[in-house]
């Protein structure tokens, strides 16, 4: 037998051979992947970070950004004010979220799926149009409340100011109260009555047992609702810039803007970028900590058996709280922002001689700059989805299905932009790819790669979700009978993908046509998204074009949502976040 | 002259030995059944032979030809087998 001298000659050859099969299709593809992730992800932050320390114009190593950014006390003031906004932002948002939670889960207040409704629709409405209505609501002299106010009192004044630290907490928080809305109740929903049932015979009442027993088991994943929502206040904009402003206070994300007013002052900005990327870290560790710790896996348990708690007669005044939270997030400022949509002064109040469709024929019609900013909101999206969609699956691929060894990079590559502030992305990508070599300052490129990287994250959870529901099996079967991995893809695995592939493209369009924390620092003269113009527009307080333009996203939004409905179910929009 | 011939198959997962030195050798026509408690590597044998899994060391032969050495493997399909899988692996987006 010759055998034993194949044996005897395998081991120097197989060497070879291994270092060769290195360059497989699988791994070809796994480097190419950490390519794309590293220019994405890995050089604009790493390049944030190094030019924090150096000079502007040598490149040499530097503190000095440092000294210039924290060596202000108008500088330091906005970094206080962002902590007490996002805060405040917080506190407020468990306040509306937690009690609405707990009544559409736990009781039998009336008219639960219109809150349900109320609730989906905050969160889909994006804080800068909020902020206008509320502007249009409650600014100093000509808002709707005040005139109202002072109708009905005589009063010389208005009751409400906007233009405050109070008025931006309040009209972030209505936007934001959702995700600490969505955490508590899906807690809410698993937490079994039995235990609810042991407090009520060992004497306790419903009020007793609710917050001595119900919240408690809970408050991890309130908890997690009321990070995401600081560190979502924190990192925001448009809000902020819209109404701390023209209050005459900063915030860092309007500071930040600030560094970008002529000349340009990219170092300082990144060292002044720091502490919102390392709080943001810090709080994503805390609120690991938080979901991970124990008393929290009674929760996690089955659901078991689940009473609903009768309220009587408190189940309207619990309704009534629920419908004024709604008001406030939903229903006043879409009320105020449609009538100026469709006025010729929305000072002029309610009157058929008002009503005009001039505002919308100006921008769909007149003005090419609105124009070219509907067409490149929806074209840049549309483009991002494409993108984040095809990388996120081909990541998801590699990494479920285990191709390589250390497919688990890719993985954490994928995920790292969600615990990155926008703003902070976004200035990162302004010092990698603006200047030269790539010189994509005010092209469509960099906006459209900024957004694929900022909502990567969004796009993997969705595909890895539907790609781990696909029995590998599938495509084993397709390979014993003779087909090809290729065959196993196109015949098996993508249509069985279809519908999850169409939820996460919408999943990730439609917070790109309403992204405005990165794209104000991407846009260039020919690139400007609605959300940038949207924003210059309320700097030449033209509300009634504003109102129209937001209109317009907002159906534009609310269409495509409905769709996604249709075809993913009804909490595909819970799903991923 | 055996059908299908394994020679020290070896398959490790990180530092766990999910097969460890296996031969094996089977001839045309020949029915054998690998029993075992579960996680003894029943299936992670039967999956090597498939070509799902490389193993780690050791040969798989068929017809003389070599499938699977630390040279190289044989793609499943290009090895002509078939096998039955544990769950149900019927494609749900086509029909009969």
């Amino acid at each position: 037998m010759t055998a034993a001298a194949d044996h005897l000659a395998q081991p120097a050859e197989g060497a070879v051979a291994r270092r060769l099969r290195f360059l497989d299709p699988s791994m070809i593809l796994w480097i190419a992947l950490i390519a794309v992730l590293i220019f994405l992800i890995a050089s604009p932050m790493v390049r944030l970070v190094v030019s924090s320390f150096q000079e502007p114009e040598t490149g040499r190593l530097t503190l000095q950004n440092y000294v210039e950014a924290y060596g202000r006390a108008r500088h330091l003031q906005a970094l206080w004010n962002t902590l007490q906004f996002g805060a405040g932002v917080a506190a407020l948002s468990c306040l509306f979220g937690v009690p609405l939670a707990w009544a559409i889960s736990r009781t039998d207040m009336p008219a639960k799926n219109f809150i349900r409704l109320m609730v989906f629709g905050a969160f889909i409405i994006p804080p800068y149009l909020g902020a206008i209505g509320w502007i249009l609501l409650a600014g100093p002299n000509a808002g709707w409340l005040n005139k109202l106010w002072m109708a009905a009192t005589g009063a010389e004044s208005g009751l409400f100011n906007v233009y405050s630290m109070a008025g931006l907490i309040v009209v972030v928080a209505v936007t934001s109260f959702p995700y600490v809305f969505v955490f508590t109740s899906s807690a809410l929903d698993l937490v079994s009555s039995e235990m609810e049932d042991a407090a009520n015979i060992l004497g306790a009442g419903t009020v007793r047992t609710t917050f001595r027993v119900t919240l408690p088991l809970v408050l991890p994943a309130i908890v997690g609702g009321l990070i995401i929502s600081f560190l979502e206040a924190i990192a925001l904009f448009g809000a902020p810039a819209l109404i701390a402003l023209p209050a005459r206070f900063h915030v860092v994300s309007t500071q930040l803007w600030q560094f970008f007013e002529y000349p340009v002052r990219v170092e300082q900005a990144a060292a002044y970028a720091m502490p919102l990327l390392l709080i943001t870290l810090l709080m994503f560790a805390l609120q690991r900590s938080v979901l991970g710790r124990r008393g929290y896996t009674t929760v996690s348990g089955k659901g078991g058996e689940r009473r609903i708690i009768r309220l009587g007669p408190w189940r309207f005044v619990m309704l009534g709280y629920a419908l004024f939270v709604c008001a406030l997030a939903v229903l006043l400022p879409m009320i105020v922002l449609t009538q100026a949509a469709f006025a010729r002064a929305w000072g002029r109040g309610f009157s058929l001689e008002n009503l005009t469709l001039q505002n919308f024929r100006y921008i769909l019609f007149e003005q090419t700059q609105a124009q070219n900013a509907i067409i490149n909101t929806f074209w840049y999206s549309g483009m991002t989805a494409f993108a984040a969609i095809g990388l996120a699956l081909a990541i998801a691929y590699v990494v479920t299905r285990k191709l390589v060894p250390w497919s688990n990079v890719l993985a954490f590559l994928c995920m790292a932009p969600f615990v990155i502030p926008g703003i902070v992305l976004a200035i990162g990508f302004y010092a990698a790819y603006a200047p030269p070599p790539l010189a994509l300052y005010g092209t469509a490129t960099i906006l459209i790669l900024g957004f694929t990287t900022r909502f990567l994250p969004i796009a993997y959870t969705s595909s890895a979700a539907g790609m781990r529901s696909i029995n590998p099996e599938m495509e084993e079967a397709v390979r014993i009978l003779g087909g090809g991995r290729l065959t196993a893809i196109r015949r098996v695995l993508a249509p069985l993908l279809k519908r999850n592939i169409a939820g996460a493209w919408i999943l990730v369009f439609i917070p790109a046509t309403r992204e405005l924390s990165s794209a104000i620092f991407l846009v260039g003269p020919q690139t400007r998204v609605i959300s940038v113009m949207l924003f210059d527009l309320s700097e030449e307080g033209n509300f009634e074009v504003l109102s129209a333009l937001g209109m317009i996203l907002l159906v534009a939004t609310l269409t495509i949502a409905a769709i996604g409905f249709r075809v993913i179910g009804r909490d595909f929009m819970v799903r991923s976040s | 002259m055996s059908k299908l011939m394994l020679r020290g198959i070896e398959k490790r997962f990180g530092s766990v030995a999910a097969v460890a030195g296996l031969d094996l050798a089977l001839t045309q026509g020949e029915f054998v059944s690998l029993l075992g408690p579960s996680g003894c590597g029943k299936t992670t044998t039967l999956r090597m032979i498939a070509g799902f899994i490389e193993p780690t060391a050791g040969t798989i032969e068929m017809d003389g030809k070599m499938l699977s050495s630390p040279a190289g493997v044989l793609p499943p399909e290009k090895r002509q087998m078939s096998m039955i899988f544990q769950s149900y692996a019927v494609w749900p987006n086509m029909t009969v």
